[in-house]
């Protein structure tokens, strides 16, 4: 093979894995899937954002019932030791690739709970993406914690 | 109104069982809290249920009096018909934490008493499952609800 | 022979990560379809609340206590800050009460709306009734935000009284949603109790009789919908509850369509409820301040408010510092969760109905962790 195909292969090459990847990860973005799993008592909060209102299904999000087929492990709310170790076990069943989300002020550092004897943060137990601080959080303040792992999906690609 | 349904209680508890009565007191309207010897606790428990009609459980707790070196075992009870409190209360020592279970009087405290011995350490004789209801498994702490637990928030802890 | 009938018995673990959302995990045992034994194992988000309490002034211990069930909030800290106001031996001015029963009746609203959705979502998977409900819950959180800052832990209770007044021109408002909120009643009585497929699911199963649900103690909704008459705010009325005019809602059947229409019956006495609490209001002040540095007196003060999942009691024994010596906390799911574990005792429970008999008690395992 002349020097000049050789090189004409690679450019082809290279603009078809950029445009493949910009694919991919538009369509991994909005299609993240968290399982139906909640720890603690920002639940009612998350469930207004799955409502008509605020509506997180136009990104996307929409829980799932299994958790092998989950990309998302949303930790809502506060995580207490005997929760930790599913919690654990949840995470390894998951396929890659996989992200976590931590939501609201007892999961990223025990929030109103701070002296208790059975909570415990979620980065001691699984690696966390994202943190959305808040006790609850506003919806809107959760919507751009998603967006914020959007951004992490696209670019990990 | 006055108070003539809870001093006729009273009335009742005492005149049956003088000796067995160690305090017996009306703290205010529908609020009766009486102080029984443990060794007849089970006798005064079928007079409250059988006799005075007092059926429902709201719940079992107890107190701990470290400096006096006892433990108040405390069960609240209802009475549906005349709609007052009572709070039946035994004290114990905190080096021999044993309590006969009144779980063949009233069957509904049952998970009561199993989250008394848990936080409190104190043996319910009779009971037919005191295992772990609301601590991990593997708890290795000891009591939470002792003086002698303390939180990291707490003066000397 | 085949007299010997080998039951053949297994063990079903409904883990803490499931479909229908809640923080437990249920071991049903089943010959066949037939149920022979539920347990509930819960403690998955046991905080330690009553012993953080002991470590927090009466003004501080609102944050923690009332974290307990998020829908319901304002009930919770009522019965908090009601036995911090017996021993201190207080009592609010007239409006503060007015206030309390306000948003405490809007809470119950939105409790009932919630375990309603949840119902509705385990009989028939109806996503629609359950996110109808999760939008009829907006117009009263944007009121509530109104008035104390947040849409869901307000925090907004203190002995002695409230933290702030109504703002000018929130009546209407109120009238405004309430109305709102009539005709949304009235849509779900026909999308829900008019509906055959709920009503084949739902009659006649899991049918608890009077005397067991007094004997097994069952709370709130759940023992009115067995025909027992119980509810504190008619037994022993506190705040204004003696100065409005409303009735206890009782039904008859003890099946689970029987809880469910007495949740939503609750409903529409609220409305009536705080319809009334807002024409009657009187003007003055709304709070009497309390320190929070304060020494409380030595003694003890047993308090009961009916939340929306039954009675709940607050023990306080203090013994003079700024702290209460003891909190004890009567939950009413944990009475709940007994009932349901000895159903399969006193009535047939077919594997498919467990779901159903579940939600129609409405738990919420925060409250029975604590």
């Amino acid at each position: 093979m002349t020097k000049k195909n050789q090189t004409r292969r690679l450019i082809v090459w290279d603009v078809f894995n950029q445009v493949y990847k910009k694919i991919i990860g538009w369509g991994r973005k909005y299609s993240l899937w968290p399982a139906h799993f909640i720890t603690g008592c920002c639940c009612p909060e998350f469930m207004q954002v799955a409502g008509p209102r605020y509506d997180m299904e136009r990104f996307g999000i929409l829980p799932l019932p299994s958790i092998r087929q989950a990309d998302v492990l949303v930790i809502i709310g506060v995580l207490t030791r005997k929760m930790a170790s599913r919690v654990k076990m949840l995470w390894e069943q998951m396929a890659e690739p996989k992200y976590a989300m931590a939501i609201g002020a007892c999961p990223i550092d025990k929030g109103p709970f701070y002296d208790s004897y059975s909570v415990v943060r979620a980065d001691e137990i699984i690696p966390v993406d994202v943190y959305v601080p808040g006790c609850p959080p506003r919806p809107e303040a959760m919507i751009q914690g998603f967006m914020i792992l959007q951004k992490k999906v696209e670019e990990g690609v | 109104m006055g108070e003539e349904t809870e001093k006729k209680i009273i009335e009742a508890i005492k005149s049956n069982f003088q000796d067995a009565i160690e305090e017996a007191e009306v703290l205010r309207p529908k609020r009766i809290s009486i102080t029984v010897r443990n060794n007849k606790m089970f006798e005064v428990a079928r007079f409250l249920r059988d006799r005075l009609k007092f059926d429902y459980v709201l719940s079992v707790g107890a107190v701990d009096y470290i400096k006096e070196n006892r433990f108040q075992v405390i069960y609240y009870l209802l009475s549906s018909k005349e709609k007052v409190v009572l709070m039946l209360r035994t004290n114990i020592p905190r080096d021999k934490p044993f309590t006969p279970s009144l779980i063949s009087v009233w069957e509904a405290v049952n998970y009561h008493e199993r989250e008394t011995w848990e936080m409190f350490g104190i043996t319910f004789k009779g009971h037919p499952n005191l295992t772990r209801l609301l601590l991990p498994e593997d708890w290795e702490g000891g009591y939470p609800l002792r003086k002698d637990f303390k939180l990291s928030s707490s003066e000397g802890g | 022979m085949s007299e010997k009938s080998s039951k053949q018995v297994m063990r079903i673990s409904w883990g803490p990560q499931h479909p229908m959302s809640g923080q437990v995990r249920i071991l049903i045992d089943t010959d066949g379809e037939r149920v022979l034994n539920i347990i509930p194992d819960i403690g998955f988000t046991h905080r330690g609340i009553e012993k953080i309490l002991e470590n927090r002034n009466i003004v501080q211990g609102v944050v923690p206590i009332e974290r307990m069930v998020m829908v319901d909030t304002a009930n919770i800290a009522l019965s908090y800050v009601r036995a911090a106001e017996e021993i201190l031996g207080i009592e609010p001015p007239k409006r503060a009460q007015y206030i309390r029963v306000i948003i405490c009746e809007v809470c119950r609203i939105l409790s009932h709306l919630y375990g309603f959705g949840l119902a509705a979502e385990a009989c028939g998977g109806y996503p629609a009734v359950f996110l109808w409900s999760t939008a009829d819950r907006e117009p009263f959180l944007d009121l509530m935000e109104r008035i104390t800052g947040t849409r869901w832990s307000y925090s907004f209770f203190v002995p002695g009284g409230v933290y702030a007044d109504f703002p000018d021109k929130i009546k209407e408002k109120f009238l405004a949603t309430l109305e709102y909120f009539e005709e949304r009643l009235e849509a779900y009585r026909r999308a829900w109790f008019e509906n055959k497929i709920f009503e084949s699911r739902a009659k006649d199963v899991g049918i608890l009789k009077p005397e067991d649900a007094i004997r097994l103690g069952a709370a709130g909704p759940n023992l009115r919908g067995s025909g027992v008459a119980l509810d504190v705010r008619k037994d022993e009325p506190y705040e204004v509850y003696d100065e409005i005019d409303f009735r206890v809602i009782t039904q008859p059947e003890g099946d689970s369509y029987a809880r469910l229409m007495v949740r939503y019956l609750e409903m529409v006495e609220s409305v009536k409820i705080i319809r009334q609490a807002i024409e009657n209001m009187p003007s003055g002040p709304y709070r009497k301040f309390v320190s929070p540095l304060k020494r409380l007196p030595k003694g003890e003060a047993y308090s009961r408010v009916e939340t929306a999942r039954g009675e709940l009691g607050v023990h306080m024994i203090s013994d003079g510092g700024t702290k209460p010596y003891r909190i004890k906390i009567t939950s009413p799911t944990l009475r709940n969760l007994y009932v349901v574990s000895q159903m399969p005792k006193i009535t047939e429970v077919l594997l498919a109905d467990v779901p159903v008999i579940l939600y129609s008690f409405d738990p919420w395992y925060l409250d029975a962790d604590r």
